[in-house]
Parts: structure tokens; C-alpha cells; sequence
């Protein structure tokens, strides 16, 4: 009787920790660098524009200006491209900026999004184990004294093989602000990287 | 009866690990085939990131920028003949493999460097300005206008004269007058220097705006 208990203990603890293990889903990600460089016209004055430049490092001191972080050295920021889930039924997540700030990576969820461009079309090439996709993305940064919204032609292009990369590249031109002051921007954001990551989504 | 089951379970694992053992004898045997020294030195590469390695000086400039495996593209040599004594486009595939993964290496060291703010980091990007392949010289490009320093324009210029390339020499001359903008920390900066001058006003012009009849009477009217 007593060995009755207890295989059905086990057998229950097995089912349970099965059960566990199949509810957990995890989701590929396809992580890059990013960089990001443009060019800004700012309505500095009536009849006056003032042209800048920015770059990532440009962005990654906003980015800590606004969170009130300080930047370690080779602070950098990453795209996260979802690549799939471990369960089909499942969808994938938006693709996710972050800032690498030594050990610590920190989604810019608040402060810098890629994403593409609502109801946009997305046509694919494939050549061999090289996918090419083109689309219309979008570009939004915000922080406290620096913000813009833009979009832009985007290409997307994937390697798999022994080890999947990728690398991404969208031009972008939209409108915002420099310091409360009007501002036009045009620039590249430009991703490459060949690390994917599983991160447990449920 | 517990006597043989202890027997069953005993002898199932001595299977079991006879079996892995010979699993891992197989996954050992190709990496004992020779090694070209060449890809020792990518592993070495590979094994030490810019990170934890010493920082460069002006002496060691030159290695950093354009080792001897790039100018062996489709090159074969005596020691990939002799890893795998397959046809000839097998060895081209193997250095070809091997130049791709420098360059990545390369790019990938590039776009570090980019990120620093030391002059020696920038002294290596400018260096692979003129590495002989193209896709470093883009990255190379690419992480100068990263590093955003005015400091590059001398030597961006410099190889802008040099470059018969109709193409890279239009973009080393946008790179040029890119970098020649303020950059948007240095207009913010600006700004915010140029601030603390205007508190000042409101602070003076406050007597102003009220109505006369709001103000306190001064010595003169008593």
C-alpha cells in the first residue's frame, strides 16, 4: 500500500513538472548592434536653421540624459529581431531596442522603437539560405529634450547556416523636436549581428 | 528477484556509458586532423576581444590592420591541401570561409572601436581606411562617422585623394562634411550654456508687467 502512495506521488510530480515544462514557450531572438546617424534642420529662430548631426552616441546620451544612467564604456545599443517561438500557435513578439550598458540591457521601450509601419506590405526574396525582405518601418525616438517620429524604405537580410545573421538597414525621414524647438530629420538606422538568443515569453 | 533487477539496472548503465564514451571518441576525431596556422591565429583572435587586449600603440598599428590571411583569399595553402585532400575548389571554399570570417571578426572589432572615445581607437579605424577589402573599408568608414570626432577629417581626406573609386570618394567627402556639423550633444550643449543667462530676464522684467496700481509705493511718492 505504501509503495501504491508513493509511485503515485512521483507519478504525480512528474506530471505536474511536465506539465510545467510544456506550458513555458520561448521566443528566438536574432540580436544585433544598431547604429543609428542622421542629419537635423532645426527651426532654431524665425528664418534660421540650424543644421546638426547625430549618431549613436549622440542617441545613447539622451537615452541616458532621460533615464538618468551613466554610460559604461562601449555602452551600446542592440535590436532584438524575433525570429519564433517553440510553440506554432504562439506569435512572435515586437522586435525590442535595448541599451547594453556593461552587463545590463535595458529595453528602450520608452525612448527608441523600430517597428513596421502599420498595415505596410513586406515582399521577400530568397536565394539559397539568404532571405531579403523589404518593407516601410518606422523610427521613434523620445527623450526629454530630443524626439522625432520617421519612417522609412527598410531592408531586412538573413543568413541561416550553421549560425544565423543578419543584418538590417532603413532610411528613414520624419519630423520632431530638438530641445522644444521644431526639427526636421533624415538618417540610417543600421543593425548587423549574428548572436540569436531564447528568452522564455509565457 | 532484487538481485537481478540490480544486475538489469547496472548493466543498462554501463551501456549507457560505453555508449557515450564512443559518442565523444566520434565528435573528437575531426578536430585532431592539422590545423593551418591561419586559423589558429583567427581562433587566438576569436579567443582574445579587443577588450582584454592590451591597448594599441603605434607599433602595433600594422597588425591590426591587414594580416597576411586577406591577401590569401583564393590562395591555397600546402596546409589546407593537406586537412582535407579534396578537390581544388574545397581548399578555395575553406580560405574563402576563413577570409569571410575575419572580415565579420573585423567589422565586428570596428564597431566596438566605434563606441570608445580614446584617440588610439580611433587611429585603428582610420587605419583600415585602405584595408584591402572593400567591406572593411566601409565598416571602416562606417565607425568613423560613429566615433564622430573632427579629428578624422585630416586622414578621410587624405584617402579621398588617394581613392580612385568614384564612389568611395563620395562617400569619404560625406563622411567629411558630416562630421564637419555640430553634433547634436554639442547644439544641446550649447543651448543649455546659453540658458542660464535668461533667467535673469523675467527676474528683472517681473517689477514691469505688473499694473502701476499693483505696485508698492516707492520712497519717491511718500
Amino acid at each position: 500500500m505504501k509503495n501504491i502512495i508513493k509511485l503515485a506521488m512521483v507519478g504525480g510530480l512528474l506530471a505536474a513538472s511536465l506539465g510545467s515544462a510544456g506550458a513555458q514557450v520561448f521566443q528566438t531572438n536574432l540580436v544585433m548592434k544598431l547604429n543609428i546617424s542622421g542629419t537635423g534642420f532645426v527651426q532654431s529662430s524665425d528664418g534660421v536653421v540650424t543644421r546638426t548631426r547625430f549618431t549613436t552616441k549622440d542617441a545613447l546620451n539622451r537615452i541616458a540624459s532621460a533615464q538618468s544612467i551613466t554610460l559604461e564604456r562601449r555602452a551600446k545599443l542592440i535590436f532584438e529581431l524575433p525570429q519564433g517561438t517553440s510553440d506554432d500557435t504562439v506569435s512572435v513578439g515586437p522586435p525590442v531596442v535595448s541599451l547594453q550598458n556593461g552587463a545590463d540591457i535595458i529595453a528602450l521601450g520608452d525612448n527608441f522603437n523600430l517597428f513596421q509601419t502599420d498595415g505596410s506590405a513586406t515582399v521577400s526574396a530568397v536565394r539559397g539560405r539568404t532571405e531579403t525582405d523589404y518593407g516601410n518601418w518606422r523610427v521613434s525616438f523620445a527623450t526629454t529634450d530630443v524626439s522625432f517620429e520617421a519612417q522609412g524604405f527598410a531592408t531586412f537580410t538573413k543568413t541561416t547556416g550553421s549560425r544565423t545573421s543578419g543584418h538590417a538597414k532603413i532610411n528613414f525621414a520624419g519630423d520632431g523636436s530638438v530641445n522644444g524647438k521644431t526639427a526636421v530629420v533624415s538618417g540610417t538606422v543600421s543593425t548587423s549581428g549574428n548572436t540569436t538568443e531564447a528568452v522564455e515569453i509565457q | 528477484m532484487r538481485f537481478k533487477m540490480a544486475v538489469a539496472i547496472v548493466g543498462s548503465g554501463c551501456l549507457v556509458i560505453g555508449a557515450l564514451f564512443l559518442i565523444r571518441q566520434k565528435s573528437i576525431v575531426p578536430s585532431t586532423a592539422p590545423v593551418t596556422k591561419t586559423a589558429l591565429a583567427a581562433a587566438r583572435q576569436s579567443d582574445h576581444p579587443v577588450d582584454s587586449a592590451p591597448p594599441p600603440t603605434a607599433t602595433n598599428f600594422a597588425k591590426l590592420s591587414v594580416p597576411p590571411e586577406v591577401s590569401n583569399i583564393g590562395g591555397v595553402s600546402s596546409n589546407t591541401a593537406e586537412i582535407t585532400g579534396s578537390p581544388q575548389t574545397a581548399p578555395n571554399d575553406a580560405a574563402k570561409g576563413r577570409h569571410e570570417d575575419y572580415v565579420r571578426r573585423r567589422i565586428s572589432t570596428l564597431e566596438d572601436l566605434a563606441m570608445d572615445n580614446d584617440s588610439s581607437s580611433l587611429d585603428v579605424i582610420l587605419s583600415e581606411l585602405t584595408n584591402a577589402d572593400p567591406q572593411i573599408r566601409k565598416a571602416a568608414l562606417e565607425a568613423t562617422i560613429q566615433f564622430a570626432s573632427r579629428d578624422a577629417i585630416p586622414k578621410l581626406a587624405e584617402v579621398a585623394s588617394q581613392t580612385d573609386d568614384p564612389q568611395e570618394k563620395i562617400a569619404l567627402k560625406d563622411a567629411i562634411e558630416f562630421l564637419k556639423l555640430p553634433s547634436l550633444t554639442e547644439v544641446l550643449a550649447a543651448n543649455k550654456a546659453a540658458q542660464p543667462a535668461q533667467p535673469v530676464k523675467p527676474f528683472v522684467k517681473a517689477a514691469h508687467p505688473l499694473p502701476p496700481a499693483a505696485r508698492l509705493p516707492g520712497p519717491a511718492s511718500q
